[in-house]
Protein backbone atom coordinates (compact mmCIF):
# COMPACT_ATOMS: atom_id res chain seq x y z
CA UNK A 1 0.00 0.00 0.00
CA UNK A 2 1.49 3.50 -1.55
CA UNK A 3 1.31 6.05 1.35
CA UNK A 4 0.42 9.09 -0.06
CA UNK A 5 3.42 11.42 2.11
CA UNK A 6 6.18 9.62 1.36
CA UNK A 7 8.24 11.36 4.38
CA UNK A 8 5.96 10.71 7.03
CA UNK A 9 8.02 6.69 7.32
CA UNK A 10 6.97 5.67 10.73
CA UNK A 11 8.28 3.03 13.13
CA UNK A 12 6.50 1.31 16.23
CA UNK A 13 8.17 0.98 19.78
CA UNK A 14 6.27 -1.44 22.02
CA UNK A 15 7.64 -0.03 25.37
CA UNK A 16 9.47 2.80 26.72
CA UNK A 17 12.49 0.94 27.71
CA UNK A 18 13.09 -0.66 23.92
CA UNK A 19 15.98 0.07 22.17
CA UNK A 20 14.39 -1.03 18.77
CA UNK A 21 11.04 -0.20 16.53
CA UNK A 22 9.60 -1.84 14.03
CA UNK A 23 9.48 -0.48 10.88
CA UNK A 24 5.87 -0.09 9.52
CA UNK A 25 7.20 0.96 5.98
CA UNK A 26 10.04 -0.44 4.35
CA UNK A 27 12.61 2.46 4.91
CA UNK A 28 15.68 3.62 2.94
CA UNK A 29 19.08 4.97 3.64
CA UNK A 30 18.25 9.09 4.71
CA UNK A 31 14.46 8.25 4.76
CA UNK A 32 13.28 10.21 8.32
CA UNK A 33 11.45 8.04 10.40
CA UNK A 34 8.67 8.62 12.84
CA UNK A 35 8.86 6.74 16.48
CA UNK A 36 5.09 5.78 17.29
CA UNK A 37 4.21 4.56 20.58
CA UNK A 38 1.21 1.99 20.72
CA UNK A 39 -0.64 5.20 21.95
CA UNK A 40 0.52 6.59 18.19
CA UNK A 41 1.69 9.55 19.74
CA UNK A 42 5.07 10.57 17.90
CA UNK A 43 8.23 9.87 20.66
CA UNK A 44 11.16 10.17 18.48
CA UNK A 45 12.14 11.34 14.58
CA UNK A 46 15.44 10.83 13.08
CA UNK A 47 17.10 9.72 9.92
CA UNK A 48 17.56 5.81 8.97
CA UNK A 49 21.33 4.84 7.92
CA UNK A 50 20.27 2.05 5.74
CA UNK A 51 17.43 -0.14 4.40
CA UNK A 52 15.11 -1.34 6.92
CA UNK A 53 12.24 -3.71 5.55
CA UNK A 54 8.91 -3.32 6.52
CA UNK A 55 8.25 -5.26 10.12
CA UNK A 56 11.96 -5.32 10.47
CA UNK A 57 13.18 -3.27 13.67
CA UNK A 58 15.59 -0.31 13.67
CA UNK A 59 17.64 1.15 16.64
CA UNK A 60 16.12 3.87 18.83
CA UNK A 61 19.71 4.43 20.15
CA UNK A 62 23.52 3.58 19.86
CA UNK A 63 23.78 -0.06 21.16
CA UNK A 64 27.30 -0.84 22.39
CA UNK A 65 28.77 -4.34 21.32
CA UNK A 66 27.58 -6.80 24.36
CA UNK A 67 24.54 -4.97 25.72
CA UNK A 68 21.24 -6.23 25.91
CA UNK A 69 18.84 -5.56 22.84
CA UNK A 70 15.27 -4.59 24.35
CA UNK A 71 12.11 -5.24 22.74
CA UNK A 72 8.49 -4.88 24.33
CA UNK A 73 10.44 -4.48 27.57
CA UNK A 74 12.15 -8.00 27.40
CA UNK A 75 16.17 -8.85 26.22
CA UNK A 76 15.34 -10.68 23.03
CA UNK A 77 19.32 -10.73 22.23
CA UNK A 78 23.04 -8.74 22.56
CA UNK A 79 24.48 -6.96 19.97
CA UNK A 80 27.36 -8.64 18.18
CA UNK A 81 29.47 -5.15 16.96
CA UNK A 82 28.42 -1.77 17.94
CA UNK A 83 25.06 -0.45 16.54
CA UNK A 84 24.23 3.28 15.71
CA UNK A 85 20.41 5.09 16.08
CA UNK A 86 18.63 4.22 13.04
CA UNK A 87 20.54 1.13 12.11
CA UNK A 88 18.71 -1.86 11.17
CA UNK A 89 19.12 -4.61 13.76
CA UNK A 90 18.95 -8.35 12.64
CA UNK A 91 20.75 -11.65 12.56
CA UNK A 92 23.64 -9.60 11.08
CA UNK A 93 24.59 -7.37 14.55
CA UNK A 94 22.44 -9.45 17.22
CA UNK A 95 22.74 -12.80 18.67
CA UNK A 96 20.32 -15.02 20.78
CA UNK A 97 21.57 -15.38 24.33
CA UNK A 98 19.77 -18.54 24.63
CA UNK A 99 20.73 -20.35 21.12
CA UNK A 100 23.75 -19.47 18.71
CA UNK A 101 22.69 -17.99 15.66
CA UNK A 102 20.70 -20.15 12.73
CA UNK A 103 22.65 -21.88 10.58
CA UNK A 104 22.08 -22.57 7.26
CA UNK A 105 21.95 -26.13 7.64
CA UNK A 106 19.68 -26.08 10.97
CA UNK A 107 17.06 -25.17 8.45
CA UNK A 108 16.22 -28.87 7.50
CA UNK A 109 14.61 -28.84 10.82
CA UNK A 110 11.11 -27.53 9.98
CA UNK A 111 8.10 -27.61 12.11
CA UNK A 112 4.52 -26.27 10.37
CA UNK A 113 3.42 -23.68 13.12
CA UNK B 1 -19.89 -6.74 33.41
CA UNK B 2 -22.76 -9.02 32.58
CA UNK B 3 -23.62 -11.24 29.25
CA UNK B 4 -26.67 -13.38 28.49
CA UNK B 5 -25.88 -17.18 29.06
CA UNK B 6 -27.54 -20.11 29.58
CA UNK B 7 -26.83 -21.45 33.63
CA UNK B 8 -25.92 -24.81 33.76
CA UNK B 9 -26.96 -27.49 37.05
CA UNK B 10 -23.09 -27.64 38.30
CA UNK B 11 -23.01 -23.86 38.34
CA UNK B 12 -21.20 -23.36 35.41
CA UNK B 13 -22.76 -21.14 31.89
CA UNK B 14 -23.22 -21.87 29.01
CA UNK B 15 -23.01 -19.14 25.83
CA UNK B 16 -24.42 -21.72 23.60
CA UNK B 17 -26.99 -24.26 24.16
CA UNK B 18 -25.94 -27.70 22.07
CA UNK B 19 -27.41 -31.19 22.03
CA UNK B 20 -24.14 -32.82 21.08
CA UNK B 21 -23.56 -36.79 19.99
CA UNK B 22 -20.30 -37.80 21.30
CA UNK B 23 -18.83 -40.84 19.74
CA UNK B 24 -16.73 -42.52 22.01
CA UNK B 25 -14.40 -44.10 19.32
CA UNK B 26 -13.65 -43.39 15.74
CA UNK B 27 -15.48 -46.52 14.63
CA UNK B 28 -18.77 -44.52 15.97
CA UNK B 29 -18.38 -41.43 13.96
CA UNK B 30 -20.36 -42.55 11.11
CA UNK B 31 -23.47 -44.12 13.75
CA UNK B 32 -23.17 -40.55 15.57
CA UNK B 33 -24.00 -38.99 11.63
CA UNK B 34 -26.65 -41.30 11.23
CA UNK B 35 -28.32 -39.65 14.21
CA UNK B 36 -27.14 -36.84 14.01
CA UNK B 37 -28.91 -36.94 10.06
CA UNK B 38 -32.26 -37.57 11.43
CA UNK B 39 -32.24 -35.10 14.33
CA UNK B 40 -31.73 -31.78 12.95
CA UNK B 41 -29.89 -29.46 15.67
CA UNK B 42 -28.57 -32.25 17.35
CA UNK B 43 -24.26 -31.93 17.07
CA UNK B 44 -21.70 -34.68 16.48
CA UNK B 45 -18.59 -34.13 17.21
CA UNK B 46 -16.69 -36.72 15.50
CA UNK B 47 -13.37 -37.78 16.28
CA UNK B 48 -10.41 -39.53 15.54
CA UNK B 49 -9.56 -41.54 18.92
CA UNK B 50 -8.67 -45.41 18.11
CA UNK B 51 -7.86 -48.34 19.78
CA UNK B 52 -4.22 -48.01 18.75
CA UNK B 53 -3.47 -46.03 21.46
CA UNK B 54 -1.75 -46.85 24.69
CA UNK B 55 -2.92 -45.74 28.40
CA UNK B 56 -1.46 -42.53 28.65
CA UNK B 57 -3.12 -41.47 25.41
CA UNK B 58 -6.52 -43.35 26.47
CA UNK B 59 -6.48 -41.08 29.74
CA UNK B 60 -5.98 -38.17 27.36
CA UNK B 61 -8.93 -39.11 25.09
CA UNK B 62 -11.41 -39.94 28.02
CA UNK B 63 -10.71 -36.55 29.64
CA UNK B 64 -11.00 -35.10 26.26
CA UNK B 65 -13.92 -36.80 25.41
CA UNK B 66 -16.00 -36.10 29.43
CA UNK B 67 -14.92 -32.75 28.97
CA UNK B 68 -16.34 -32.18 25.94
CA UNK B 69 -19.20 -33.12 26.90
CA UNK B 70 -19.04 -31.34 30.66
CA UNK B 71 -18.26 -28.16 28.72
CA UNK B 72 -20.99 -25.44 29.40
CA UNK B 73 -22.03 -24.50 26.25
CA UNK B 74 -23.04 -28.44 26.01
CA UNK B 75 -26.86 -29.05 27.34
CA UNK B 76 -27.05 -32.35 26.83
CA UNK B 77 -24.68 -35.07 25.64
CA UNK B 78 -25.63 -37.97 24.29
CA UNK B 79 -22.30 -40.83 23.78
CA UNK B 80 -22.36 -43.50 21.06
CA UNK B 81 -20.02 -46.09 20.87
CA UNK B 82 -19.27 -49.70 19.25
CA UNK B 83 -19.26 -51.18 22.65
CA UNK B 84 -15.57 -52.70 22.26
CA UNK B 85 -14.00 -49.25 22.76
CA UNK B 86 -10.87 -48.73 25.11
CA UNK B 87 -12.63 -45.57 26.69
CA UNK B 88 -16.08 -47.07 27.35
CA UNK B 89 -19.27 -45.31 26.76
CA UNK B 90 -20.02 -45.34 30.37
CA UNK B 91 -17.20 -43.88 31.96
CA UNK B 92 -17.59 -40.74 29.84
CA UNK B 93 -21.07 -41.14 30.83
CA UNK B 94 -19.93 -41.33 34.44
CA UNK B 95 -17.63 -38.45 34.09
CA UNK B 96 -20.28 -36.01 32.45
CA UNK B 97 -23.29 -37.09 34.44
CA UNK B 98 -21.13 -35.01 37.56
CA UNK B 99 -22.25 -32.35 35.73
CA UNK B 100 -25.68 -33.20 36.63
CA UNK B 101 -26.97 -32.55 32.71
CA UNK B 102 -28.94 -34.60 30.91
CA UNK B 103 -26.38 -37.24 29.66
CA UNK B 104 -27.34 -40.96 28.16
CA UNK B 105 -25.36 -43.11 25.70
CA UNK B 106 -25.86 -46.40 23.12
CA UNK B 107 -23.88 -48.79 22.03
CA UNK B 108 -24.02 -51.37 19.21
CA UNK B 109 -23.11 -54.23 22.06
CA UNK B 110 -25.34 -53.48 24.62
CA UNK B 111 -28.62 -52.65 22.21
CA UNK B 112 -27.78 -55.67 20.15
CA UNK B 113 -27.46 -54.20 16.81
CA UNK B 114 -26.35 -51.38 14.75
CA UNK B 115 -29.93 -50.22 13.76
CA UNK B 116 -31.67 -50.46 17.17
CA UNK B 117 -28.69 -48.29 18.37
CA UNK B 118 -29.17 -45.75 15.70
CA UNK B 119 -33.22 -45.97 16.54
CA UNK B 120 -32.75 -45.59 20.36
CA UNK B 121 -29.84 -43.02 20.00
CA UNK B 122 -32.29 -41.06 17.69
CA UNK B 123 -35.31 -41.21 20.35
CA UNK B 124 -32.82 -39.74 22.81
CA UNK B 125 -31.51 -37.30 20.70
CA UNK B 126 -35.10 -35.46 19.86
CA UNK B 127 -35.70 -35.73 24.04
CA UNK B 128 -32.33 -33.89 24.85
CA UNK B 129 -33.92 -31.14 21.93
CA UNK B 130 -37.25 -30.61 23.50
CA UNK B 131 -35.88 -30.38 26.84
CA UNK B 132 -32.85 -28.03 26.60
CA UNK B 133 -34.75 -25.80 24.17
CA UNK B 134 -36.99 -24.77 27.53
CA UNK B 135 -34.17 -23.11 29.00
CA UNK B 136 -33.42 -19.60 28.42
CA UNK B 137 -30.89 -16.71 28.52
CA UNK B 138 -30.68 -14.96 31.97
CA UNK B 139 -27.38 -12.63 32.70
CA UNK B 140 -24.61 -14.18 34.27
CA UNK B 141 -21.38 -12.53 35.57
CA UNK B 142 -17.85 -12.20 32.96
CA UNK B 143 -16.76 -13.72 35.93
CA UNK B 144 -18.19 -17.22 34.53
CA UNK B 145 -16.17 -16.94 31.23
CA UNK B 146 -12.94 -19.03 30.42
CA UNK B 147 -11.05 -17.61 27.26
CA UNK B 148 -9.15 -20.26 25.16
CA UNK B 149 -6.19 -17.92 23.14
CA UNK B 150 -4.75 -18.99 20.00
CA UNK B 151 -2.55 -17.38 17.89
CA UNK B 152 -2.09 -18.26 14.22
CA UNK B 153 -0.42 -17.32 10.97
CA UNK B 154 1.95 -14.79 12.89
CA UNK B 155 3.76 -12.26 11.13
CA UNK B 156 5.23 -8.61 12.24
CA UNK B 157 1.47 -7.69 12.61
CA UNK B 158 0.58 -10.05 15.35
CA UNK B 159 3.25 -9.04 17.68
CA UNK B 160 2.18 -5.39 17.42
CA UNK B 161 -1.49 -5.84 16.64
CA UNK B 162 -3.89 -8.90 17.45
CA UNK B 163 -1.82 -10.16 20.29
CA UNK B 164 -1.16 -7.44 22.86
CA UNK B 165 -5.06 -6.56 21.87
CA UNK B 166 -6.19 -10.42 22.73
CA UNK B 167 -4.01 -9.88 26.19
CA UNK B 168 -6.10 -6.38 26.83
CA UNK B 169 -9.47 -9.10 26.61
CA UNK B 170 -7.92 -11.31 28.72
CA UNK B 171 -7.15 -9.34 31.46
CA UNK B 172 -10.64 -8.18 31.43
CA UNK B 173 -11.82 -11.16 31.81
CA UNK B 174 -9.15 -11.70 34.96
CA UNK B 175 -9.59 -8.77 36.04
CA UNK B 176 -13.50 -9.70 36.29
CA UNK B 177 -13.15 -12.86 37.94
CA UNK B 178 -13.00 -15.11 35.17
CA UNK B 179 -10.57 -17.19 33.64
CA UNK B 180 -7.99 -17.75 30.28
CA UNK B 181 -6.50 -20.38 29.10
CA UNK B 182 -2.85 -20.45 26.51
CA UNK B 183 -1.39 -23.34 25.45
CA UNK B 184 1.55 -24.67 22.77
CA UNK B 185 4.03 -26.07 24.63
CA UNK B 186 6.53 -25.91 21.30
CA UNK B 187 6.20 -22.39 21.22
CA UNK B 188 7.39 -21.71 24.92
CA UNK B 189 11.02 -23.52 24.15
CA UNK B 190 13.48 -21.06 24.79
CA UNK B 191 11.33 -18.62 26.28
CA UNK B 192 11.33 -20.69 29.98
CA UNK B 193 13.21 -17.52 31.63
CA UNK B 194 10.02 -15.21 30.08
CA UNK B 195 7.32 -17.03 31.23
CA UNK B 196 8.57 -18.09 34.70
CA UNK B 197 8.66 -14.71 35.83
CA UNK B 198 4.85 -14.80 34.99
CA UNK B 199 4.39 -18.08 37.39
CA UNK B 200 2.13 -17.03 40.49
CA UNK B 201 4.70 -19.13 42.29
CA UNK B 202 8.02 -21.62 42.40
CA UNK B 203 5.19 -24.67 41.96
CA UNK B 204 3.84 -23.03 38.86
CA UNK B 205 7.36 -21.55 37.77
CA UNK B 206 8.27 -25.90 37.85
CA UNK B 207 5.75 -27.47 36.52
CA UNK B 208 5.71 -24.79 32.98
CA UNK B 209 9.81 -25.36 33.10
CA UNK B 210 8.77 -29.28 33.54
CA UNK B 211 6.21 -29.40 30.34
CA UNK B 212 8.68 -27.46 28.03
CA UNK B 213 11.54 -30.09 28.73
CA UNK B 214 9.24 -32.89 28.35
CA UNK B 215 8.11 -31.67 24.78
CA UNK B 216 11.56 -31.11 24.03
CA UNK B 217 13.40 -34.18 24.96
CA UNK B 218 10.05 -35.46 22.64
CA UNK B 219 11.22 -33.89 19.85
CA UNK B 220 14.67 -34.57 20.58
CA UNK B 221 13.68 -38.04 20.07
CA UNK B 222 12.55 -37.77 16.69
CA UNK B 223 16.28 -36.89 15.70
CA UNK B 224 15.01 -32.67 15.91
CA UNK B 225 16.83 -29.84 17.41
CA UNK B 226 13.95 -27.55 17.96
CA UNK B 227 16.52 -24.93 18.94
CA UNK B 228 18.31 -24.83 16.24
CA UNK B 229 16.03 -24.20 14.01
CA UNK B 230 14.16 -21.25 15.60
CA UNK B 231 13.49 -18.99 14.09
CA UNK B 232 13.00 -20.14 10.70
CA UNK B 233 14.01 -18.86 7.85
CA UNK B 234 10.15 -17.38 7.27
CA UNK B 235 10.64 -15.79 10.59
CA UNK B 236 14.05 -14.58 9.42
CA UNK B 237 12.22 -12.97 6.63
CA UNK B 238 9.73 -10.92 8.78
CA UNK B 239 11.94 -10.08 10.61
CA UNK B 240 12.47 -12.13 13.56
CA UNK B 241 15.91 -12.40 14.56
CA UNK B 242 16.94 -14.19 17.98
CA UNK B 243 14.36 -17.19 19.51
CA UNK B 244 13.84 -15.35 22.20
CA UNK B 245 12.13 -12.61 20.10
CA UNK B 246 9.88 -15.23 18.48
CA UNK B 247 8.27 -16.85 21.79
CA UNK B 248 8.04 -13.13 23.43
CA UNK B 249 5.48 -12.47 20.62
CA UNK B 250 3.19 -15.43 21.35
CA UNK B 251 2.72 -14.40 24.97
CA UNK B 252 1.40 -11.31 24.20
CA UNK B 253 -1.66 -12.66 23.86
CA UNK B 254 -1.62 -14.13 27.75
CA UNK B 255 -1.95 -10.57 29.26
CA UNK B 256 -0.67 -9.30 31.96
CA UNK B 257 -1.78 -11.41 35.39
CA UNK B 258 0.52 -13.98 36.75
CA UNK B 259 -0.17 -17.74 35.75
CA UNK B 260 -2.06 -19.84 38.27
CA UNK B 261 -1.48 -23.36 37.01
CA UNK B 262 -0.52 -25.84 34.57
CA UNK B 263 -2.95 -27.95 32.99
CA UNK B 264 -2.77 -30.99 31.34
CA UNK B 265 -4.34 -31.09 27.72
CA UNK B 266 -8.11 -30.90 28.48
CA UNK B 267 -7.74 -30.53 32.13
CA UNK B 268 -10.36 -27.90 33.35
CA UNK B 269 -9.08 -25.48 35.66
CA UNK B 270 -10.29 -25.76 39.44
CA UNK B 271 -9.67 -21.92 40.30
CA UNK B 272 -9.98 -19.01 38.46
CA UNK B 273 -7.33 -17.23 36.73
CA UNK B 274 -4.45 -17.39 34.12
CA UNK B 275 -3.23 -21.22 33.19
CA UNK B 276 -1.42 -22.83 30.81
CA UNK B 277 -2.14 -25.65 29.19
CA UNK B 278 0.21 -28.32 27.63
CA UNK B 279 -0.25 -29.55 24.42
CA UNK B 280 1.18 -29.16 20.85
CA UNK B 281 1.26 -25.68 18.51
CA UNK B 282 -1.77 -27.73 15.90
CA UNK B 283 -4.69 -25.52 15.90
CA UNK B 284 -7.12 -28.22 15.57
CA UNK B 285 -5.68 -29.65 19.30
CA UNK B 286 -5.54 -26.34 20.44
CA UNK B 287 -9.46 -26.34 19.72
CA UNK B 288 -10.07 -29.43 21.25
CA UNK B 289 -8.04 -29.00 24.11
CA UNK B 290 -9.61 -25.79 25.35
CA UNK B 291 -12.98 -27.15 24.76
CA UNK B 292 -12.05 -30.15 26.48
CA UNK B 293 -11.06 -27.72 29.42
CA UNK B 294 -14.38 -26.41 29.66
CA UNK B 295 -13.59 -22.85 27.72
CA UNK B 296 -16.64 -21.30 26.78
CA UNK B 297 -15.10 -18.83 24.03
CA UNK B 298 -12.35 -18.76 22.28
CA UNK B 299 -9.41 -15.95 20.08
CA UNK B 300 -8.11 -16.92 17.17
CA UNK B 301 -5.84 -14.38 16.37
CA UNK B 302 -4.25 -13.92 12.78
CA UNK B 303 -1.27 -11.81 11.27
CA UNK B 304 -2.77 -12.32 7.97
CA UNK B 305 -1.28 -14.07 4.34
CA UNK B 306 -2.35 -17.46 3.00
CA UNK B 307 -4.31 -18.82 6.44
CA UNK B 308 -6.44 -15.63 6.61
CA UNK B 309 -7.85 -16.43 3.16
CA UNK B 310 -8.73 -20.08 4.19
CA UNK B 311 -12.34 -18.52 5.04
CA UNK B 312 -13.37 -21.27 7.87
CA UNK B 313 -9.46 -21.77 8.71
CA UNK B 314 -6.99 -21.63 10.08
CA UNK B 315 -6.62 -24.99 8.80
CA UNK B 316 -8.80 -27.20 10.53
CA UNK B 317 -12.25 -25.36 11.81
CA UNK B 318 -14.49 -25.68 9.00
CA UNK B 319 -18.16 -26.67 8.73
CA UNK B 320 -18.83 -23.49 11.63
CA UNK B 321 -15.93 -24.88 14.28
CA UNK B 322 -16.28 -26.79 16.97
CA UNK B 323 -19.95 -26.98 18.05
CA UNK B 324 -19.02 -26.29 22.21
CA UNK B 325 -16.40 -23.49 21.47
CA UNK B 326 -17.58 -20.44 19.37
CA UNK B 327 -14.06 -18.84 17.84
CA UNK B 328 -13.64 -14.83 17.71
CA UNK B 329 -11.38 -14.20 15.15
CA UNK B 330 -9.16 -11.34 14.66
CA UNK B 331 -7.26 -10.19 11.69
CA UNK B 332 -3.91 -7.60 12.29
CA UNK B 333 -2.08 -7.49 9.11
CA UNK B 334 -3.46 -4.11 6.83
CA UNK B 335 -2.35 -5.90 3.63
CA UNK B 336 -5.21 -8.77 4.13
CA UNK B 337 -7.78 -6.40 4.18
CA UNK B 338 -9.68 -7.81 1.54
CA UNK B 339 -10.35 -10.69 4.14
CA UNK B 340 -11.76 -8.43 6.66
CA UNK B 341 -15.57 -9.87 5.80
CA UNK B 342 -14.66 -13.26 7.11
CA UNK B 343 -13.37 -11.92 10.50
CA UNK B 344 -14.93 -10.81 14.00
CA UNK B 345 -12.56 -7.94 14.42
CA UNK B 346 -10.11 -6.10 12.47
CA UNK B 347 -7.12 -4.46 14.79
CA UNK B 348 -5.14 -3.31 11.78
CA UNK B 349 -5.55 0.17 12.68
CA UNK B 350 -3.50 -0.24 15.01
CA UNK B 351 -0.80 -0.70 12.24
CA UNK B 352 -2.22 1.98 10.18
CA UNK B 353 -1.85 4.43 13.03
CA UNK B 354 -5.80 5.10 13.34
CA UNK B 355 -6.35 3.24 16.41
CA UNK B 356 -4.20 2.34 19.72
CA UNK B 357 -4.17 -1.53 21.45
CA UNK B 358 -6.72 -0.02 24.66
CA UNK B 359 -8.96 0.76 21.96
CA UNK B 360 -9.14 -1.78 19.75
CA UNK B 361 -8.91 -3.82 22.83
CA UNK B 362 -12.18 -2.21 23.75
CA UNK B 363 -13.82 -3.56 20.97
CA UNK B 364 -12.29 -7.29 21.38
CA UNK B 365 -14.24 -7.30 24.39
CA UNK B 366 -17.50 -6.14 23.61
CA UNK B 367 -17.30 -8.84 20.60
CA UNK B 368 -16.55 -11.63 23.06
CA UNK B 369 -19.67 -10.00 25.36
CA UNK B 370 -21.46 -10.45 22.65
CA UNK B 371 -20.64 -13.40 21.28
CA UNK B 372 -21.25 -14.97 25.08
CA UNK B 373 -25.16 -13.34 24.99
CA UNK B 374 -25.70 -15.32 21.86
CA UNK B 375 -24.62 -13.48 18.34
CA UNK B 376 -23.09 -15.37 16.26
CA UNK B 377 -19.53 -15.66 14.82
CA UNK B 378 -18.61 -15.23 11.66
CA UNK B 379 -17.22 -18.98 11.53
CA UNK B 380 -20.67 -20.16 13.08
CA UNK B 381 -22.71 -18.38 10.21
CA UNK B 382 -20.12 -19.74 7.62
CA UNK B 383 -22.21 -22.97 5.87
CA UNK B 384 -20.07 -25.59 4.77
CA UNK B 385 -20.45 -29.37 2.78
CA UNK B 386 -17.41 -30.26 5.15
CA UNK B 387 -17.56 -31.62 8.85
CA UNK B 388 -14.48 -31.89 10.72
CA UNK B 389 -12.95 -34.72 12.53
CA UNK B 390 -11.16 -33.60 15.64
CA UNK B 391 -7.89 -34.84 16.56
CA UNK B 392 -7.18 -35.71 20.24
CA UNK B 393 -3.72 -35.27 20.96
CA UNK B 394 -1.35 -37.77 21.81
CA UNK B 395 2.15 -38.73 22.65
CA UNK B 396 2.76 -41.99 21.15
CA UNK B 397 3.75 -44.53 20.26
CA UNK B 398 0.33 -45.67 18.34
CA UNK B 399 0.50 -49.21 17.99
Amino acid sequence: MEKAESIAKKALIMAAADGVAIALDDLAAGDRVKIKSLLQETVDEFKVSGPVPYGHKLSVRPLAKGSEVIKNGEVIGVASQPISRGEHVHIHNIVSLIVPPPRAKAFKARRES
Amino acid sequence: MHFLGYERPDGSVGIRNQVVIIPSVCCANEMAARIAEQVPGAKPIFNNHSCSRLKPDNDMALRALTGLGANPNAAATLVVGAGCDTVPASEIVDGIARTRKPVAYVDIEKEGSYGTAVEKGVGIARAFLAQTAALERKSCSIGNLTLGMKCTSSDTTSILACNPVVGQATDFIITNGGSAIFTETTELIGAEHILTRRAADGIVARNLCQKVEEMRKRIKRAKVDILRSQPNQGNIKGGISTLEEKSLGGIGKAGSTPIRGVLEWGERPRTKGLFFMDGSANTQLVIVGLAAAGAQVMSLSFGGGVCAQLRTSTINTAGGGLSVLPIIKTLSNPQSLSEVACFDVYVGGIIEGRETVAEAGKRLIDEIIAVASGKMTKLESIESPFKEVWEFYSTGPLV
